[in-house]
């Protein structure tokens, strides 16, 4: 055999490396069961001797921490640790709109319409953008899209008279940076929850994003983490007394609408008034100081007598259903409202303009979104809930008028946040502290001098996450430096998880979780010990059988085999790899192969010898005989592999991986290291014996009668 | 004593092929018949829906009255399957289409609830030993993508096989065995999707187990090609009559391919028997594979070199 001397510095070296990368492994756990005895089942308590020593040098001779030696040991999969997996898709079909400015092109909106039908059938292998295109002109085959798209923002990109692949391109460049940003701002949370090995795929083809979170415990926060679009806003907000006429006014628009409704002919007279209320409501409401006092009186009138009514008696279902008709909005939404002692009720200051139960704010929520009531509100007013009940044991949530300023609405956006974390405000309840960069700084000192200029009506500001308002502070003083906060009853996790979605950024377009899996913890260590049992038994019935067919040469087969499994661990820990359920089943596979690689050369070496050749010979000639059946079958078994790691997606690669390295190392040792160890055999003059009595059968070559 | 079994093996593959070809036919043409009427059990990675493995408190419930009950809250097309021996697994395609951040909370809780109807079967959050969810989207697209890789592996490797031995009939020999194995595989889950105490669930992992066996398949194959190449260039060959040197080379290599496979048979029963139940159908769908590979490369791939080739294969 020639290059001995190769073979055996290769083989001393990997064994060297393999050694050193699974010891990682080795004292990684050590340290959890010392961690594990220190706790005494108490995880919190485990968790925290880990984090303690994680800067420590834990690592014999080289005093590695015991975080570097935590990233170096053989990760677990979901499926033998526990954990979750969840797979996030990017929509496309919404940054398409958006850079089209909404427009409202029936074509357009038909062919977007038509590559999400085709994308949710998951049929075709293609991406949004080229779906859209294609749909796009099969609709009108002459069709241009540069028209769509040529709006002020993109007109630098997009000349009007563009052709359809140039607007293509560009849009595919678009959202190949939106699916980009997706994932490194999803990259970021992730990294901000703090999960060790945790692993993070993008399929830019598919616009999907795999995230494998291990040990995870919380499936709920992980998907509240990751499906948060932190659109955070500051808006301005009205105050309740200019507000509250405009309810009015919604709540007598529609108390006429269901009169209407009722007499069931179009013909009332309900629909001139409503014209004329709307048209007189919207100087009321622009001009509050002066329209409020002859309507704000009937408003207040109808307010005392809702909560009369309310107060009196809510038992007298006929009662309620007639307040029902006469006030729909009032009989579901209580004005803010207080009563001094002994004075009229009046209504309260602030941006709160009334109270619902859970239950009716989605009926509110209709009534306020209906376009005839849209069109009867002044439109910079807009109305928003608070984000959690006004008191944790009551379900009663508060609404909120909120001014928009300018095109966009809101004076002020998330953008502008640089930093945030998690603190605790004055009444030690946890919140979440944002710094914003200069020019937010900027800007947050303009609208909180504002909002604070009128020292008897000092303004307050809605601070306003994904529609929700967290919390509407008035404004006391202007506000220099940039910093402002966010509370609303959160836990400290919470206020954790928000302060992480901050900084990360908002997700560019809008993503879901189209698909997630938990998989329990017990599960998980049900299958690690059945699959790692199964593992050894397995592989003792075959090193028994090799031994008891093949005598001596069968245990040098043995030695191979274990070699073999020593190499691909060493390989598949200094590669970062994941051992899953199919990974074991790999390397199951694996063995099988590797057992089969040094049954062709015994068999073979049987037949030289069968031909009455010597041992050495008929050990040369079965090793070179059998070197092409053997390369020929593990390429193809690596083929497969190979295509099976390409198109294969989680669980599939992670077979294919092992898998792969089983080939490479189960050749490595069948072929060159079981060699050596024969020929040492030999030179020692050993009786090298190829069968067992039972299995020794001389070799006739014959030829098949036909 | 000795063995005569594999050593003098003198066995009359190639004179017998029909046989074989028959067999594979038939049960290939009943899988396809199965597969286009019953069709599959699909897992949840394929049929998209919220997949609960659950464990009751009472041992003695009927799958069939937990569907029944779950098929009156949540709407038809659940699946409630017994997992391992003391759990089961339910699948709900309810409010599957709902894009709805908490989405998967509802539909646990409408489980819970729907499960609570029943003293019998009643359960709390902390009886759901594991969950997944899977949008159709994506089952629809791996589906798709794993056909294609099937489609692919067999390709693939009929080039290797033909850039090796130059011969078109080998190539097409080893694409009619993979595809024969995949086919076989396919045939039999669907054949006896309902037949066996165990769950023969369509899913990642199965189409895992399917290349397996491809590989695997085209291992025993190559071996085989191998040997035939081999008495083809041998000068002292007592004869050039193909039959006689293809039924020559199966039973050359027909004690190396019978022992391959029982050492890796044995892993995989080891496997299928102790690997525990998330892995069973997986290690169920090796085992039957490889058997089927190892019949495949002895007795349809190697005689279909006969049927397509001409009198001399040198």
């Amino acid at each position: 055999m020639q290059g001995k001397g190769v073979v055996k510095f290769f083989a001393i070296l990997l064994a060297v490396v393999c050694i050193y990368q699974l010891s990682f492994t080795w004292v990684g756990h050590n340290i959890k069961k010392d961690a594990q005895l220190h706790a005494k089942g108490d995880t919190t308590k485990e968790k925290a001797y880990l984090d303690s020593i994680s800067t420590q040098p834990v690592y014999p001779v080289f005093k590695h921490t015991y975080q570097y030696v935590s990233q170096r040991e053989l990760a677990l999969g979901l499926d033998l640790e526990g954990g979750m997996s969840v797979t996030m898709q990017i929509s496309l079909d919404e940054l398409v709109k958006k850079l089209s400015n909404n427009n409202q092109d029936v074509v357009f909106n038909q062919a977007l319409q038509n590559a999400t039908a085709i994308v949710n059938k998951g049929t075709v292998q293609k991406d949004y953008i080229t779906l859209f295109v294609e749909e796009f002109e099969k609709l009108s085959p002459d069709g241009k899209l540069a028209p769509i798209f040529s709006t002020k923002d993109n007109q630098d990109h997009i000349k009007f008279n563009a052709s359809n692949s140039e607007v293509e391109s560009y849009l595919k460049e678009l959202a190949k940076v939106a699916v980009q940003q997706s994932y490194t701002t999803l990259n970021t949370r992730i990294d901000g929850f703090g999960v060790a090995n945790a692993n993070i795929s993008l399929q830019p083809a598919t616009q999907r994003i795999l995230i494998e979170l291990p040990g995870v415990k919380d499936p709920e926060r992980v998907r509240k983490l990751l499906s948060a679009t932190a659109k955070l806003e500051f808006y301005q907000t009205f105050d309740n007394r200019q507000a509250y006429p405009v309810l009015n006014n919604i709540n007598s628009l529609l108390a006429a609408k269901l009169k209407a409704g009722k007499k069931d002919t179009a013909k009332t007279p309900a629909v001139p008034a409503t014209k004329t209320d709307t048209g007189k409501n919207k100087i009321a409401a622009a001009t509050p100081a002066k329209g409020d006092t002859a309507k704000g009186k009937s408003g207040q009138s109808l307010l005392s007598k809702v909560q009369k009514s309310n107060a009196t008696d809510t038992s007298a279902l006929s009662k309620k259903l007639s307040l029902a008709e006469q006030a729909p909005l009032f009989s579901i939404l209580q004005p803010a409202s207080y009563t001094p002692q002994g004075g009229q009720t009046q209504l309260a200051p602030g941006p709160v303009v009334g109270f619902a139960d859970v239950k009716d704010t989605a009926k509110i929520n209709s009534y306020l979104h209906s376009q005839d009531i849209k069109a009867s509100m002044p439109q910079t007013m807009k109305f928003l809930w608070g984000v959690k009940p006004r008191d944790p044991k009551t379900k009663i949530f508060e609404l909120y008028a909120i001014k928009l300023v300018g095109a966009a609405g809101p004076v002020l956006a998330g953008e502008v946040i640089n930093d945030a974390r998690q603190d605790y405000d004055q009444k030690g309840s946890p919140e979440v502290v944002m710094i914003m960069n200069s020019d937010g700084a900027q800007k947050w000192r303009t609208v909180t001098a504002e909002a604070a200029a009128d020292a008897n009506n000092k303004q307050s500001v809605a601070i306003v996450l994904d529609d929700n308002v967290y919390s509407a502070p008035r404004v006391d003083n202007e506000i220099a430096g940039g910093i402002s906060s966010i509370s609303g009853n959160f836990t400290i996790e919470e206020a954790k998880d928000l302060a992480n979605v901050l900084k990360a950024g908002r997700l560019p377009v809008r993503t879901h979780i189209s698909a997630s899996a938990v998989v329990g913890p017990s599960l998980g260590q049900e299958a690690i010990h059945a699959s790692l049992l199964s593992c050894l038994v397995g592989l003792l019935v075959v090193l028994v059988f090799m031994v008891a067919y093949y005598n001596r040469a069968g245990t040098v087969a043995v030695i191979a085999v274990i070699v073999n499994i020593f190499f691909l661990m060493g390989v598949l820990t200094s590669l970062g790899a994941v051992l899953t359920v199919p990974g074991v089943a790999g390397i199951v596979l694996t063995l099988g192969i590797s057992v089969d690689a040094n049954v062709l050369i015994y068999e073979r070496v049987r037949e030289e010898l069968a031909l009455g050749k010597s041992l050495r010979i008929a050990i040369t000639d079965g090793f070179k005989h059998a070197l092409s059946s053997i390369l020929d079958a593990n390429i193809s078994t690596f083929l497969t592999g190979l295509i099976l790691y390409i198109f294969g997606t989680g669980p599939i690669q992670g077979f294919a991986i092992t898998l792969m390295i089983g080939i490479t190392t189960s050749l490595f040792c069948s072929l060159l290291i079981s060699r050596i160890i024969l020929e040492y055999m030999l030179e020692k003059g050993w009786n090298i014996k190829f069968s067992n009595p039972w299995s020794c059968i001389p070799l006739k070559t014959q030829t098949t009668p036909l | 004593m000795e063995l005569h079994t594999f050593k003098n093996a003198n066995y009359a593959f190639v004179k017998n092929r029909f046989k074989f070809y028959i067999f594979s036919s038939v049960f290939i043409i009943a899988g396809i018949i199965s597969m286009s009427t019953q069709g599959f059990n699909y897992g949840v990675d394929f049929v998209g829906g919220h997949n609960y493995v659950v464990k009751f408190n009472n041992p003695n419930i009927a799958t069939d009255d937990v569907r029944h009950i779950v098929d009156k809250y949540l709407g038809e097309g659940n699946e409630v399957k017994t997992f391992g021996t003391d759990r089961m697994s339910i699948t709900t395609k309810y409010l599957i289409n709902s894009t709805d951040a908490n989405t998967d909370a509802k539909v646990k809780e409408a489980l819970i609830k729907a499960l609570g109807t029943n003293e019998k079967t009643k359960i709390t959050a902390a009886n759901i030993g594991s969950e997944s969810k899977v949008d159709p989207t994506i089952a629809n697209g791996l589906k798709k993508s794993a056909l294609l890789t099937v489609i692919f592996a067999i390709i693939i490797i009929s080039a290797y096989i033909f850039i090796r031995f130059r011969k078109w009939q080998f190539s097409l020999g080893a694409m009619i065995a993979t595809a024969h194995d995949a086919l076989m595989v396919l045939s039999f889950f669907s054949l006896f999707k309902n037949a066996l105490p165990f769950s023969l669930d369509i899913d990642q992992a199965f189409i895992a187990a399917i290349l397996t066996v491809i590989g695997y398949s085209i291992n025993d194959t190559v071996v085989v090609f191998d040997r035939i190449r081999e008495f083809l260039h041998l000068h002292h060959a007592k004869t050039d009559e193909p039959k006689v040197v293809i039924n020559d080379a199966i039973n050359n290599t027909l004690s190396r391919t019978v022992i391959t496979a029982l050492t890796v048979v044995l892993i995989l029963l080891v496997l299928f028997i102790f690997g525990g139940d998330t892995i069973r159908g997986f290690s169920f769908a090796l085992l039957i594979g490889v058997c089927f590979g190892t019949y495949s490369s002895i007795c349809v791939a190697t005689p279909v070199i006969i049927d397509f080739g001409k009198k001399d294969l040198r």
